[in-house]
């Protein structure tokens, strides 16, 4: 007899509540609270949630009263790390993929994927700051890049797609801008995807959204994009 | 503004002492990422190739690299100095980006090895009156001069004619003579 696969689990572990917040660009990060007091392994870990599978590390965690709580952000945690200072000088322009190659060595994360909008070659000069990674690397590539959900960062816009699956609208707040949904799709539930249901009159397009699972049910809070 | 302001992280004891703080802190600098870019930064001359300069930064806890490899000197337009080793001058970050550092100033107390200045023409003085004389045209003259005087062979009784003759005759390298004297005028430096 084999172990059913729990719905929600961080690195295995079942997951009694959460709420994951996928901004439009930089690192989700989720809210996690264990059934267990467990320790939880470092470096990245799945984060499952029904359909969804995403690669994070926890970053800060506690156990207490016979359950943990952590909280866990997308990638390695690396990108919240200081990189050292750094001077880059090339005649012929400094290739980007060696600047990010460089950063992500140091700060432990997966060199990013760079996106066909990012040009390849930087300036003829890169004066990098003792500052977050995450910082520099907006420096390099701009605000738009992401962690996609095998963990990896993507450098650039992200592609978006009309979510086909079926969900269910539960709440629609025009003044807030705010939808909250329940599907079985949470994997298509991604910023700059747009959806379009029978109780709405025109497509809308995902700006960032929250998966909260409390007790048996999950529910995703979509803030919209401004029209 | 200058990075000072938002000190680098880890430096800011209050980011540690005050979560909340920290990362309001945090947060905004991360809206501003190139806000260190937007400063003007002393650093140390170490070393000069035309008009580059490879420089090592005075103050470590600002987080700014050695800019060690040819960073352009873009001071006021033709003016290209050779400073030395050691020297202070002040880069700043074109467009606060951190592709485009440039020395624009050099410190005041130090003398320059040599200030070379491109110009059409180049003034010296409130009230400018002429071309100042270049010294190896001035010396050219005064040699063509010397020989003629000191190779002139006198003649008795002829009232000077034949110094005369020496100083005047274009095929005898006549000092007089035009086309022969030369011009010691500057082309382009003039001066009170």
């Amino acid at each position: 007899m084999t172990t059913p696969t729990p719905f929600a689990a961080l690195a295995g572990l079942p997951i009694l509540k959460a709420d994951i917040h996928i901004p439009y660009y930089g690192l989700w990060t989720a809210s996690v609270h264990l059934y267990q007091s467990a320790p939880i392994p470092p470096g990245p870990i799945p984060l499952t949630l029904g359909s969804l599978s995403l690669v994070g590390t926890v970053v800060r965690a506690a156990s207490f009263a016979g359950g943990t709580s952590a909280l866990v952000v997308g990638g390695s945690g690396g990108w919240r790390k200081v990189v050292t200072p750094r001077y880059y000088e090339a005649p012929s322009g400094i290739p980007v993929a060696m600047l990010l190659s460089d950063m992500a060595n140091e700060a432990v994360e997966p060199t990013p994927v760079v996106g066909p909008t990012i040009a390849p070659v930087y300036g003829q000069y890169f004066a990098r700051e003792n500052a977050r990674a995450s910082r520099v690397l907006a420096q390099v590539v701009g605000p738009a890049w992401w962690v996609q959900n095998t963990g990896v960062v993507f450098c650039g816009p992200r592609t978006p797609a009309a979510i086909a699956s079926p969900f269910v609208l539960r709440h629609f707040s025009g003044a807030d801008g705010r939808i909250v949904v329940a599907s079985e799709f949470l994997g298509d539930w991604v910023p700059g995807n747009t959806f379009l249901g029978p109780t709405l009159d025109a497509p809308r397009t995902i700006a960032s959204l929250r998966h909260v699972l409390e007790g048996a049910s999950v529910r995703t809070e979509v803030f919209l994009q401004a029209s | 503004m200058s990075a000072a302001l938002l000190p680098p992280p880890g430096s800011d004891s209050t980011s540690t002492l005050d979560r909340f703080r920290g990362a309001l802190a945090t947060f905004i600098r991360e809206q501003f990422p190139f806000l260190t870019f937007a400063g003007a930064y002393e650093y140390v001359v170490v070393s000069q190739a035309g008009q580059t300069l490879s420089l090592a930064a005075t103050d470590p806890t600002l987080g700014l690299p050695a800019l060690g490899g040819k960073v352009p000197i873009r001071m006021a337009a033709g003016i290209q100095p050779t400073l030395p080793p050691g020297s202070k001058c002040i880069v700043q970050f074109v467009n606060g980006r951190p592709s485009r550092p440039i020395v624009i100033a050099a410190d005041e107390q130090v003398t320059p090895t040599k200030v070379q200045v491109n110009a059409i023409a180049v003034e010296l003085g409130a009230v400018v009156t002429g071309y100042v004389a270049l010294a190896a045209k001035v010396d050219a003259n005064f040699t063509t001069l010397f020989n003629n005087l000191t190779s002139w062979t006198p003649v008795s009784n002829d009232g000077g004619a034949a110094l005369k003759a020496v100083l005047t005759n274009p095929l005898l390298g006549g000092y007089l003579a035009t086309g022969v004297k030369q011009l010691t005028a500057a082309a382009t430096v003039k001066a009170q």
